[in-house]
């Protein structure tokens, strides 16, 4: 008798394990498909790139092309694109990009868009939540309409587009992005709408932050006299973008009053929104020629944004009939946003100006369908948003009210009254113009001189950036270069009255208005995220703008003379400040030796002998940004802890540094917890001795420095540590020129001088390739983190040799 | 040497099978060891565990010796500390599990069938 029961329970079993280990997430557990992930052909195997083999030349059959299109990869896997037409060459762009940055072009834009649980469940469906109540998708459509309305863009977007669909289309599971593996899901195809998600996500990391509800917090707490004393709009010792010699030659719109600034002065308990951490820490400049010792203009930048692998930017040459051009893109967009061609060169900082202001609406019903507006009943549209969650069968449904400021993003039980509704410009439907912002760039990568830098920027509105440029014929020029509204004295610092219209933004600055200089008289141009202008342009604008960094800047500049390519790299990463500069020497003074032990006296002695450079191997700089800390902390503990946890402004840092040393009996100093009246000198003993007693050990005894407490990180899109570089020992401080702290520093390193031939440098902290089991995931990150450059190789004909090792992928035509 | 052959024979078809069929195709190649290869129980969960093992080691080890370990150590952090180095046994050990249990099937329907 043979049984089938044996062989029954065995298949039962196999099929079992099988099961098991095909199961993405077992029994709720983090456990991946571990069967397939370790399979050779399946799995992460597949993603581990043969070193020797990265330089192997390479050909592939896609749709669309006319022509053949010859890609040269060089040693660091920059491509080289040489196309017969600038669509051909954006179609390339988009396939190369894709194939070595799709993961992190399809992450980025599903954060943009709140499309981010699709992918990876709910624990995201909150941000999801939060990115549609802010209208990006709205914003994203209506830049689409703009686009649309210009066959330039259309078609570069349609080509790039299908450039990177023809990657997709070849795919095979196996062949998918490490990322999608672990989180069992598959790539889905491009469309034109997540480029312009990609634009409205800068414009949400760069200009979306704002104050309002802070600072209305702030002044219903102190009162007016104290608000204005502590909160000034303008630091007297400000190095400002233009300098002062620009008169404003010309006449300005004048704003129409708004209907009362001070209407809605009420304290707002409203969780903030989560907005970008101030990036600021972005500088770039060109020196004219008679400062060089070459006597040719060299233009620099470096942004700094969030540190993350894969890098945000990837480096690409395109060449075309129309244009040769050379620098970073961002995966996702089409073209080249901060490079150079043989004639000029640009590049960008962003501009701090506040562009998003929040009207506090008054509701009509309880239902909150109608608000008023001018004395009259209105009615909210209502947009639904269907968020698509990984692991439910049916999308999550949210339904946004607009108003005619924009949506209503703070939608809350709690406040039967007011609601608050957010007016952002980078919602807006742009006004008809001949291009917009894609083509901005790619108007950039074609410009041949001032005229034409200048026109390329007419097409550019938000986010705003200071766009630095140089040219081969010798002018210089900085233009602060966007949208922004004409507003009255004051409008949009505070929540406003969103009942009258009046509050609004009636008119926009126009363009040939912005502040801009070319050729000053200085001989260099510049920006360190800092004022536009002295107070003296002739339109109010408010926003967040660093106070330092501008300073040392235009000092150092000012004093160089003869200035070579290797000078201009040092000063990027320069990390000397004035905050160390001007706070030392008050905190030495304040806090007298005298009364000090053994341990604190050793401390003392060190910020005794500092030199204000903010490197890795100092330890005075802990010191004193402790001490820094501490004092603005317990100066300000009325403004800082709110028991309620209500939002508040607090004063900026240059006018602490200003009480300390201007106004040290300043009523502010006082602890109202104590019985003492306690003074500037007072607060900074307190503080002193406090940083004194948690640092000693650590600085004295552990051996820790200003490199291991400030140390810079870079973390991958998904926060796995397994793919990131934690722990970076670099120099670096928020308010020096070399800004790396935390997972924030210089994004793109470039240095670019303008002759026959173009001598360019670049580096950035990552790599070319996405995929974590390539060689080049972050090939440059040491040099980065060193302070070294590549030479980048600008070739001017096709057959041109590439130092090192090279290759070509060729597109040919199906 | 028959069982030489036999795991030879099994490491390359697993290895052909991979590019087209999913990863528990290696659960078939174990099934046809049992069926054709096996003389006991315990010969055919070894020999199918043997198969799969060496199959998925090799191309692991050799893949990953190609890549300079890159991805290896990257994804042993990931899989919660793991050595780079011992990623291609891991691996080696799960695909051989999943052959021998298929071997082992086979085996019990070679005892039924046959």
């Amino acid at each position: 008798m043979r049984k089938i029961f044996p062989f029954i329970g065995a298949i039962l079993i196999t099929v079992s394990l099988i099961a098991l280990l095909d199961w993405h997430h077992p029994f709720g557990s983090p456990l991946p498909r571990l069967g397939m992930l370790f399979s050779p052909a399946h799995g992460f195997w597949a993603q581990a790139e043969p070193a020797a083999s990265v330089f192997k030349d390479k050909q592939w059959k896609v749709p669309r092309l006319i022509k053949t299109v010859q890609v040269r990869m060089d040693d660091r896997l920059v491509p080289h694109i040489y196309a017969p037409s600038t669509v051909e060459a954006v179609f390339v762009q988009g396939y190369i990009t894709a194939s070595l940055r799709f993961w992190q072009m399809d992450l980025a834009t599903r954060a943009a868009g709140g499309e981010l649980s699709e992918l990876l469940g709910e624990q995201t469906l909150e941000y999801d939540r939060i990115q549609r109540r802010k209208g990006m998708q709205w914003a994203a459509e209506n830049f689409m309409a703009a686009i649309n309305s210009n066959p330039e863009e259309k078609f570069l977007l349609e080509w790039y587009t299908a450039g990177i669909n023809a990657y997709i289309d070849q795919l095979s599971p196996r062949d998918y992005p490490l990322e999608y593996k672990l989180l069992n899901a598959a790539p889905r195809r491009w469309e034109p709408i997540r480029s312009a998600l990609m634009i409205k996500r800068m414009a949400e990391t760069l200009a979306s932050r704002n104050l309002d509800i802070q600072s209305t917090n702030a002044r219903h707490l102190l009162g007016n006299d104290l608000f204005a004393d502590l909160f000034p709009e303008y630091n007297p010792k400000q190095s400002p973008i233009i300098p002062e010699e620009v008169a404003w030659a010309f006449t300005p719109l004048t704003p129409a009053p708004p209907a009362d600034i001070q209407a809605i002065g009420q304290h707002w308990k409203q969780k903030l929104l989560p907005v970008p951490p101030p990036f600021l820490g972005s500088n770039n400049w060109a020196v004219s020629g008679s400062k060089t010792a070459s006597g040719r203009p060299i233009l620099c930048n470096d942004p700094h944004l969030e540190l993350s692998l894969p890098s945000i930017w990837f480096e690409i040459q395109i060449h075309t009939p129309e244009l040769n051009a050379y620098g970073v893109s961002i995966p996702g967009l089409p073209g080249i946003l901060i490079g150079f061609n043989e004639d000029i060169a640009w590049g960008e900082t962003n501009v701090g100006h506040d562009v998003l202001d929040w009207y506090a609406v008054k509701w009509l019903d309880k239902e909150k369908t109608r608000y008023l507006l001018d004395d009259e009943p209105r009615a909210v549209e209502q947009k639904i948003e269907k968020i698509r969650v990984a692991g439910r069968r049916s999308p999550v449904l949210d339904t946004v009210k607009y108003t005619v400021w924009g949506p209503i993003v703070y939608d809350e039980p709690a406040s039967p009254y007011y609601d608050l509704a957010m007016r952002w410009l980078a919602h807006d439907k742009q006004e008809k113009r001949p291009f917009y912002e894609i083509s901005s760039f790619l108007n950039l990568m074609r410009a041949k001189n001032y005229e034409e830098y200048s026109n390329a920027l007419t097409g550019y509105d938000v986010p705003a950036q200071n766009f630095v440029f140089a040219s081969r014929e010798g002018d210089i020029a900085i233009k602060v270069n966007g949208k922004f509204p004409v507003r009255a004295p004051q409008q949009g610092r505070f929540v406003q009255d969103g009942s009258s219209s009046a509050n609004g933004w009636q008119q926009f600055i126009p363009r040939e208005q912005v502040p801009q200089v070319k050729n000053p008289s200085r001989g260099f141009v510049s920006s360190a995220n800092q004022h536009s202008t002295s107070p003296d342009y002739p339109y109010y604008y408010i926003g967040e703008f660093d106070d330092y960094r501008g300073r040392i800047l235009n000092r150092l500049l000012d004093s160089m003379n003869q200035i070579t390519v290797q000078d201009m790299m040092k000063l990027q990463c320069n990390a000397y400040s004035i905050v160390g500069e001007e706070a030392t020497p008050l905190i030495l003074s304040l806090v007298q030796a005298g009364d000090l032990n053994a341990q604190e006296k050793e401390m003392y002695q060190l910020l005794k002998t500092w030199d204000f450079k903010y490197v890795k191997e100092a330890k005075a700089p802990v010191v004193a940004k402790a001490v820094l800390d501490t004092a603005f902390h317990l100066t300000f503990d009325e403004l800082i802890d709110q028991p309620d946890g209500a939002s508040m402004a607090v004063p900026e840092l240059w006018r602490f540094i200003a009480l300390l040393q201007d106004t040290p009996k300043h009523p502010i100093f006082d602890r109202p917890s104590t019985d003492q009246v306690e003074d500037a000198a007072a607060i900074l003993r307190m503080a002193f001795k406090k940083v004194a007693g948690v640092w000693y050990e650590p600085l004295f005894r552990k051996g820790d420095d200003w490199g291991t407490i400030n140390g810079a990180y870079i973390n991958h899109l998904l926060r796995l540590p397994a793919f990131s570089r934690p722990h970076l020992y670099v120099d670096g401080f928020a308010n020096a020129l070399n800004a790396t702290r935390g997972n924030s520093g210089p994004s793109w390193r470039m240095v670019v001088q303008l002759g026959t031939p173009v001598e360019a440098y670049g580096v950035y902290p990552g790599g070319q390739s996405g995929n974590p089991g390539s060689p080049f995931y972050e090939s440059m990150v040491d040099q980065w983190a060193t302070g070294q450059y590549n030479r980048l190789q600008f070739l001017q004909s096709p057959n041109q040799p590439l130092k090192g090792q090279s290759c070509t992928w060729t597109f040919h035509s199906l | 040497m028959q069982r030489v052959i036999i795991v030879i024979a099994a490491i390359l078809l697993a290895f052909l099978l991979q590019w087209w069929l999913p990863w528990w195709s290696v659960a078939l190649v174990g099934f046809l060891v049992g069926v054709f290869g096996a003389t006991n129980t315990k010969n055919a969960l070894l020999l199918g565990f043997l198969s799969i093992f060496l199959c998925w080691t090799i191309q692991a080890g050799w893949i990953t010796m190609q890549n300079e370990g890159v991805l290896a150590s990257r994804m042993g952090i990931l899989l919660g500390g793991a050595p780079g180095l011992w990623l291609p046994f891991i691996g080696g050990m799960i695909g051989g599990l999943v052959g021998a249990l298929g071997a082992w099937s086979g085996w019990l329907f070679r005892k039924w069938a046959f």
